[in-house]
């Protein structure tokens, strides 16, 4: 079937006004002098069994302290993590803790797809309704300074049509 | 959607930390899997949260559990509770579900802020908590209105139990076979053990013989959600103890069933479930088929004759069967001691088989392709082991809708593009895809650097502002809508006010986002056309080719 040439046009043009006003600008909002205490937020995979690759991006995290969005600088490394790699704590990013918040709630989404090779075939991760939800408490962090999110992939990846289904089962280990 | 992401806090005393520290690991299902979609109505769904201790040698203190679904039960007995080693602590919640609406509105205790979506209308997190750590356990639920079944080339394929006399027994499966990823997606159960499944083009229902080998049988109807109701107790010349293996369903919507043991075949009106005709096709040393297909182009029935291992075409009327003179090949080689468990014709045609291979012919594992021509099978992928299958799918057009929206059109996401070299090449060919200042997209190098680019951070490992990402995410499925026009034949949405976008905002961008997503998921309920040909999707090496440009 031909492609709606009018819709076509329209889009063309709106990505070449949108994209072209991208250059050079790329990089993190600016987050010069986060106040609070630093705190490094990781991924580590677990019980990968017959997954020999099991690959996930970070599409946007969230961390919530005493009502308010606190800065959060994402890694390079979330953008595409093997999970299946169990000796190896992807880092997420930091977040910063103000001093008088004693906990902090921790949303991390997954960019919508990922993929996996289990007993040597490919496939597709739906990873929309994947998120990770919890809450750490600063005695906790303070400890190593980090928290772990331990994604057990045995117990969180589920057949649906033509693709897994993220549905996390996760420990929180500081 | 409630925002409210972290409910009630029950049992909330937390205890200080002492010497315990010890690991649970907490679990959560819904009516018993973790993946439920309701179809029918009234329904009901039961939530069962558990929290075990994992600790090797030590007690445990469970001092949280928190769910949003628990909120409306009562949580007996409530945190903080010491468990045993190898001990768990289970709670149960049910919610009767009178109709679709009363679905939906469970998700206002949704905890998830990524949902609803098109595939997902509400995901729960269990949540619990002990002195220094915590662990969680997620479900979700399709709330869909998807009572009968949609016709396309959706595969069908049912399985039975086996008694330890080899008989079979209940529970029976109704899953969804995907060639393209060769997975089987378990759609619901029944307690009725049944074989010879069929799809009624008529009524988008399901039909089927529920027999045990040793009770008299029943013509069965069989819901998207695998649910059975008995229609009407078979009246047939073969004793109970027949095999019933083979289901069909004509253009007249009358259903055909065929069983092993004796020979017979039954034709039956499907809304009485009274006979109408049973006779006897060969005999069980010359003739034997586990399942047959109706051809919608001649009305004929085609299946495999294990006994003779050649593709056979039965009259349906007149009970005459005729063998292809070839013996068959599969894969260029001669078949021997295959059987077929499931025969499928596509609207179009198009006859597939899932049945054992040479190498084992007592595992039916394999999704094969037929020539009508030659009857020479060949592999289109190994599947999951299957026991007492028995396929099927919509092989006539279904009667024109009365009102409502008809059917969706079919859609894929941008995994899908991005993981089949085949749809995504056909998209190219039909000419370039400008992406504005990304340059015109022809190479499937571009294309698929598109479609994995992940809107956070960049393939140079820059991480994008929110509004780079944001412009990320319109790309590609902006480049998922274009393929989905030009693969699928779904039109793409009209992007009203797009020529107003002289200074790209947030404002604009959010709307034409969720408008394009919505579409591209739209309909990926539907099943791609098996004369596509998508039999391999490699997300993995899409990845590796993919070159991102600039955004």
């Amino acid at each position: 079937m031909k492609t709606n040439s009018r819709w076509m046009a329209l889009s063309g043009m709106f990505l070449a006004l949108t994209l072209s006003a991208c250059d050079g600008n790329s990089g993190t909002d600016p987050v010069d002098v986060p106040e609070g205490d630093r705190f490094e937020l990781r991924l580590l995979g677990q019980d990968a069994e017959l997954y020999e690759k099991v690959l996930l991006g970070v599409g946007r995290i969230e961390v919530i302290a005493q009502g308010k969005s606190l800065p959060f600088q994402l890694s390079p490394s979330a953008r595409s993590m093997d999970l299946s790699k169990s000796d190896q704590a992807h880092l997420l990013g930091y977040f910063y803790l103000p001093a008088e918040a004693d906990t902090a709630d921790v949303r991390v989404h997954f960019d919508d797809v990922g993929a996996f090779r289990e007993s040597g075939a490919p496939g597709l991760i739906n990873a929309r309704s994947g998120s990770i939800l919890f809450t750490t408490k600063r005695a906790e962090l303070e400890k190593r300074k980090h928290v772990v999110i331990q994604l057990h992939l045995k117990d969180s990846l589920f057949q649906g049509r033509g693709s897994k289904v993220l549905l996390p089962s996760t420990f929180i280990v500081h | 959607m409630n925002r409210r992401w972290f409910g009630v806090l029950l049992g909330g005393a937390l205890w200080a930390p002492g010497v315990w520290a010890h690991d649970f690991r907490a679990e959560k299902l819904v009516n018993g899997v973790k993946l439920a979609t309701i179809n029918t109505y009234p329904n009901t769904l039961t939530f069962t949260f558990s929290a075990t201790n994992i600790h090797p040698t030590l007690e445990s203190i469970l001092l949280l559990a928190e769910d949003p679904l628990l909120t409306a039960c009562t949580l007996t007995p409530a945190p903080p509770l010491a468990v045993p080693v190898g001990g768990n602590i289970t709670y149960q919640c049910t919610f009767p579900v009178p109709n679709f609406e009363a679905c939906e509105a469970l998700g206002l205790l949704d905890s998830n802020p990524s949902t609803p979506d098109d595939t997902v209308s509400f995901t729960n997190v269990f949540n619990i908590g002990w002195d220094s750590g915590s662990a969680q356990d997620t479900v979700n639920v399709l709330c869909a209105q998807e009572r009968i079944l949609s016709c396309d080339d959706t595969v069908y394929i049912s399985t039975a139990s086996s008694s330890s006399s080899g008989l079979p027994v209940g529970p029976s499966r109704l899953y969804v076979f995907d060639p393209a990823s060769a997975t089987l997606a378990l759609q619901g159960s029944t307690s009725l053990p049944y074989n010879a499944l069929a799809f009624n083009h008529v009524d988008g229902f399901l039909y089927a013989i529920n027999s045990d080998g040793v009770n008299a049988p029943n013509l069965i109807r069989v819901d998207a959600n695998g649910s059975g109701n008995i229609i009407a107790p078979l009246v047939t010349g073969a004793a109970n103890t027949a095999l019933w293996g083979a289901g069909a369903i004509l253009g007249d919507g009358s259903f055909l069933g065929f069983e092993i043991t004796s020979n017979h075949l039954v034709r039956v009106n499907t809304t009485t479930g009274a006979t109408l005709s049973d006779v006897v096709v060969g005999t069980p040393a010359n003739f034997r088929v586990a399942d047959f297909a109706v051809n919608p182009i001649n009305g004929l029935l085609y299946g495999f004759n294990s006994a003779t291992q050649r593709v056979t075409i039965i009259n349906p009327l007149l009970g005459t069967h005729t063998d292809f003179v070839l013996p068959t090949r599969i894969n260029g080689v001669l078949s021997v001691g295959n059987s077929m468990v499931s025969a499928v014709f596509t609207s179009a045609g198009e006859l597939f088989f899932y049945g054992s291979t040479n190498a084992n012919v007592n595992l039916a594992n394999t999704f094969y392709s037929v020539n009508l021509v030659t009857g020479a099978l060949t592999t289109v992928s190994t599947g999951p082991t299957t026991q007492f299958a028995d396929g099927a799918t919509c092989a006539f057009p279904p009667p024109p809708p009365v009102g409502g929206n008809g059917t969706p059109m079919l859609t894929r996401d941008h995994g899908f593009f991005g993981s089949s070299e085949e749809a995504l090449s056909q998209c190219l060919a039909q000419g370039p895809i400008s992406l504005g200042n990304l340059g015109t997209v022809t190479t499937m190098e571009n294309a698929l650097g598109v479609l994995w680019a992940n809107p956070g951070i960049a393939q140079n490992g820059e991480v994008r502002s929110d509004f780079e990402a944001l412009k990320v995410r319109v790309a590609r499925e902006l480049l998922t809508a274009t393929c989905n026009e030009r693969f699928f034949g779904a039109k793409a949405p009209s992007l009203t006010g797009m020529e107003a976008w002289v200074a790209p905002s947030r404002m604009m961008l959010e709307p034409a986002l969720k408008l394009l997503e919505k579409h591209n998921r739209s309909g990926q309920r539907r099943a791609v056309p098996l004369n596509k040909k998508i039999w391999k999707l490699d997300p993995l090496l899409g990845q590796e080719r993919a070159v991102e440009p600039r955004f």
